[in-house]
């Protein structure tokens, strides 16, 4: 009960956090790309540094911050208005910058 | 509806997302669980941005922003193959093609006609 409370706090917070980057629109939706990047570095770092933060950033915070359902509908939207390219771009952004936050994180560990 | 009420309404809906996320992955590092909740959570996205019942401010705030964002995870997911998944990037491409299908039949579920455009 105390682990479901503990992700749902950290969880909201991530929410909030989402909720305001993702008004940082332009050719691509920016904040959601932020968002997922940034969640993803936490979330291994946590993952890598102490398996005690799990519960607090990687399935609170981190789970709270990123988003897959957002992500595809906002791809969704670009397929719709026929911008293919910003589409295909958005979809290989938001995997490559997570994987690479995380080696990243992993080599300064 | 102020800033501050809609702000508290991405929170809540967000705790409550992630809880059942958390609650739902009972053993978090099992990619099949994660496949679920992120296909749910998007059929649910296309629900609730498309049928007159959520059309409110607050009900976006809470059910778009708030439960459906907090629900799904795509840290969860490159964290996983990140960490001793054996996937493939193609894999992960995969996973988000059937990701827009389901969110767009979330759409029509919610009452958008297929072909609209909108």
């Amino acid at each position: 009960m105390v682990e479901l409370l503990v992700v749902a706090l950290f969880g909201g917070i991530g929410a909030v956090l989402r909720g305001l980057l993702g008004n940082f629109k332009g050719y691509l939706p920016w904040g959601i790309l932020i968002a997922n990047t940034m969640a993803s570095s936490v979330a291994g770092w946590a993952m890598l540094t102490d398996q005690r933060l799990d519960l607090v950033l990687v399935a609170g915070l981190a789970g709270g911050l990123s988003t897959f359902s957002t992500f595809v509908g906002q791809t969704w939207q670009l397929m719709i208005e026929e911008r293919r390219l910003a589409a295909l771009l958005n979809v290989g952004l938001n995997l490559i910058l997570p994987f690479t936050a995380i080696a990243i994180v992993t080599l300064c560990l | 509806m102020s800033t501050w009420k809609l702000t508290g309404l991405v929170f809540a809906g967000g705790a409550l997302g992630s809880a059942a996320r958390y609650f739902l992955s009972v053993d978090f590092h099992q990619s099949i669980w994660l496949w679920i909740v992120n296909l749910v959570g998007a059929l649910l996205l296309g629900y609730v941005q498309v049928n007159r019942a959520f059309s409110s401010k607050t009900s976006q705030s809470f059910w778009a922003t708030g439960f459906a964002g907090g629900f799904t995870t795509l840290s969860g997911l490159i964290t996983f193959e990140s960490f001793g998944g054996d996937n493939t990037f193609i894999y992960l491409a995969v996973q988000v093609a059937i990701g827009v299908v389901v969110y767009w039949v979330g759409r029509i579920l919610g009452g958008e006609r297929p072909w609209s455009n909108s």
